[in-house]
């Protein structure tokens, strides 16, 4: 035990290095924007609510809180040195306590490699609120990132299948590694974790399941057929006056000699590029394959979680070792994309649509160690009308307020 | 930005394009005269604007030849009424001594004190008004720190004086505007033409995208060469810059691009500064900062070549911090080529054969998504 809980200090002081590092990046960033809270996720508009300062402002004055300062710098007074030396204290005095489990949360499992996974012998504890899997008998095995990580908290002691001896975090690096799909994937997953969130693996973690797509009702009914033939006429339309056009138009410029009466039309006939439109996406099943396949679905923290009934996760997580691959081509990105149900619903901003995308995968770049997340959404501006609203328009509208 | 000063901006900037667009006057249905003045506008409006000659710029274009070729080294505005109108209609081009918009010789107007021109500002002297009273803020900001610094150990005196900051800053302004006005040097001379008028030395530069998209999509530009006065058609433009012919030429893929933003709305800009191949105004550099920055990558109808072709995650994540630290979204645009373009036959044709795909890209910090 006593081996164990040593461990787990260590590393439980790396996850709090991360945790501090992470601050150390956000900082500037808060700088530079003041007291505002969404840089990191672009939520809605990026106004600041000036109200927040309104607490600071007049007698409280002194109170106002620094922020956005990446290095610390002493002022040399003794207040300052005292404080520092104080948290400093009680920093290590937190981390020189011994760790101890009651043997009611305590749980022990049996590692089976040729199962790749982990039977639990005594599930108990608040970890299986979102931990492990139970068969058809209501015995709960674990998957490989699950056993390193209950491990590497000391909240879990392993056995071989004969029961008879214990397997040490090294044994257990060794043997649930390589089914963890390599190191790098561990890492995101531990690190998820470590933060709060609800990490499982998603169907596409290897290259043998099936993306998991929502169910969509097809509608057959009057309304549908009527509205397939007036999509119909349309599609015929626009192809006879095309020809119209061409014929008119091909040779000369695009936009012609005459009186416009607005924007518009001029903007519409200048839309001659194709492109790609969301407008009208709906999941698929395309073929995709191992690194760029989503490998973990992601979960806000929540109390209410349930295994069995998850619903749609936050976030999906693809885990890319950057040593290995170079960005995925377009090709690649769009079959993820289509394997994924959209992000948006009818309410959507222009603003969700332009930088969330239609739908959107989160990419976790590990370089030796370090993860970078980044969000791809593929998103379409052909499919938004802002020319709609060109400054005459505009004005007329203020006009009228 | 107050809502006064957009109003002004859209009373500046009413066209988003240089096409001339007549609107119809309101129509009020129990005034005879309105009436009657609409539907002049609407049946004879066509007739009258069509003797009139539409509007139109001219541009000239400057070619470079070493031993091998001759390429086009760049096109320019040269009349002060088309670089204003070209600018204020769509922020086309970059003014040759200027920062952005061509307000060179409103700048040395207002140095050289000539009569007539006054209470305009450009905006290379908004900043500095701008950067002066940040200066000044940030001065008082480091003595009221330094106070309370002290503070704790000893009681500070009054360090922030009584006067309060603003009228200090006012009153720097004005000394500077004095001074900036009064320092006419010894070679400003030479600015001026023999009658006291200022010689004309700045010029627009449009980039070869813009020129193309005046010259064939709105046929709003003239352009002629610079060394033999030859009229340079759309067609021979396109020759002059896309030499090579290839599908995935430079010229032609960045054509594609900012054709597609700009018939979409978008005011699209030259994004070197910030690493990126355009910006992304929602209508231009006055009204709002720039909210997208575009990367063109091609994507190839052979996905070998694509594989061959991909890029280092460094590269783009460089790129991205640029972009997001000026709180932009960075947007990967890639256009298809088509495999060759040999039997296009018209521009509008060989334009259709390529095709844009977007995707966003943006960084993502797990600790503030949590919640």
């Amino acid at each position: 035990m006593t081996h164990l809980s040593k461990k787990t200090i260590v590393f439980s002081k790396s996850s709090m290095d991360e945790l501090d590092r992470d601050y150390d990046e956000i900082a500037p960033n808060r700088g530079a924007s003041g007291w505002q809270q969404d840089d990191g996720t672009e939520s809605g508009d990026e106004q600041q609510d000036w109200r927040l300062l309104a607490a600071y402002s007049g007698a409280n004055k002194k109170n106002l809180p620094k922020r956005g300062e990446k290095e610390y710098e002493p002022d040399g007074s003794t207040t300052d040195i005292s404080n520092l030396e104080q948290s400093r204290e009680a920093m290590y005095t937190a981390l020189s306590g011994e760790r101890k489990h009651t043997s009611k949360a305590h749980i022990s499992a049996i590692w089976y490699p040729s199962m790749s996974r982990a039977k639990v012998l005594s599930a108990r504890g608040p970890h299986f609120k979102s931990i492990g899997r139970a068969d058809s008998t209501g015995t709960i095995y674990l998957i490989p990132e699950e056993v390193i990580y209950l491990l590497e908290r000391g909240s879990m002691s392993l056995y071989n299948p004969r029961g008879d001896t214990r397997i040490s975090l090294q044994g257990c690096y060794t043997s649930c590694l390589r089914a963890c799909g390599g190191l790098e994937r561990y890492v995101v997953y531990a690190y998820l974790k470590r933060l709060g969130f609800i990490v499982q693996r998603a169907n596409t973690f290897d290259d043998n399941g099936q993306p998991e797509l929502p169910v969509v009702e097809k509608k057959y009914g009057i309304s549908s057929l009527w509205s397939s033939i007036v999509d119909r006429f349309l599609r015929y339309w626009k192809q006879v006056s095309q020809i119209f056009q061409k014929k008119t138009a091909s040779f000369g410029p695009i936009i012609r000699r005459g009186v416009w009466r607005s924007y518009v039309p001029i903007y519409r006939n200048l839309q001659i590029i194709p492109y790609e439109s969301h407008k009208n996406d709906s999941p698929a099943v395309a073929k995709t394959k191992v690194p760029f396949r989503v490998a973990y679905n992601v979960w806000k923290p929540r109390p209410s979680f349930k295994k069995s009934a998850p619903g749609e996760p936050d976030f999906r997580v693809v885990v890319i070792n950057a040593e290995k691959d170079k960005m995925p081509t377009y090709l690649q990105m769009q079959a993820l994309f289509t394997n994924l149900p959209t992000a948006l619903d009818e309410k959507s901003t222009e603003n969700q649509r332009l930088k969330d995308g239609h739908r959107n995968a989160l990419f976790a770049i590990v370089d030796c160690g370090i993860i970078s997340f980044v969000r791809l959404g593929d998103v379409s501006f052909g499919d938004e009308e802002i020319y709609k609203r060109t400054p005459r328009n505009k004005r007329q509208g203020q006009k009228k307020q | 930005m107050p809502p006064k000063n957009r109003r002004n901006l859209n009373a500046l900037y009413p066209d988003s394009l240089p096409v001339k667009v007549t609107t119809l006057p309101p129509l009020i249905p129990h005034n005879p005269i309105s009436l009657c003045q609409y539907a002049y506008a609407l049946l004879l409006g066509p007739f009258i604007s069509g003797f009139k000659q539409p509007v139109r710029y001219t541009a000239s274009l400057e070619k470079t030849s070493d031993s091998v070729s001759s390429y086009v080294s760049g096109i320019f505005v040269e009349s002060e009424q088309d670089m204003q109108a070209l600018w204020r209609s769509g922020f086309f081009g970059k003014g040759s001594q200027s920062r952005s918009d061509p307000t060179w010789e409103l700048r040395v107007v207002k140095r050289l004190n000539i009569p007539g021109r006054e209470g305009m500002l450009a905006p290379e002297e908004l900043t500095a008004r701008r950067r002066e009273a940040r200066k000044r803020m940030k001065n008082e900001r480091a003595l009221a720190e330094a106070a309370t610094t002290l503070g704790r150990e000893i009681a500070a005196p009054a360090l922030i004086s009584d006067v309060a900051p603003v009228e200090i800053a006012n009153e720097k302004l004005q000394v500077a505007e004095q001074v900036m006005a009064k320092k006419a040097r010894a070679e400003d001379e030479n600015l001026l033409d023999s009658n006291g008028n200022i010689r004309r030395l700045e010029r627009l530069e449009i980039t070869p995208q813009e020129a193309f998209f005046l010259t064939y999509a709105l046929d709003v530009l003239d352009i002629y060469d610079d060394h033999t006065g030859d009229f340079v058609s759309a067609p021979h433009l396109l020759g002059l810059l896309m030499p090579d012919w290839r599908p995935d030429n430079e010229f032609i893929l960045k054509y594609v691009v900012y054709h597609h933003y700009r018939s979409h709305g978008w005011c699209i800009r030259n994004g070197v500064k910030f690493g990126v191949d355009y910006l992304l105004y929602r209508r231009g550099p006055p009204f709002s900062h720039a909210e997208y920055g575009i990367v063109i990558l091609p994507l190839y109808s052979d996905e070998r070549r694509n594989q061959d072709s991909r890029r280092d995650w460094a590269w783009i994540s460089g790129v991205n911090r640029i972009v997001g630290g000026v709180k932009k979204t960075l947007i990967m645009c890639y256009v298809e080529v088509p495999e060759c373009i040999d039997t296009w036959h018209t521009v509008e044709e060989l334009l259709k054969s390529y095709k844009v795909r977007e995707i966003s890209f943006k960084r993502w910090m797990p600790s503030r998504n949590r919640d």
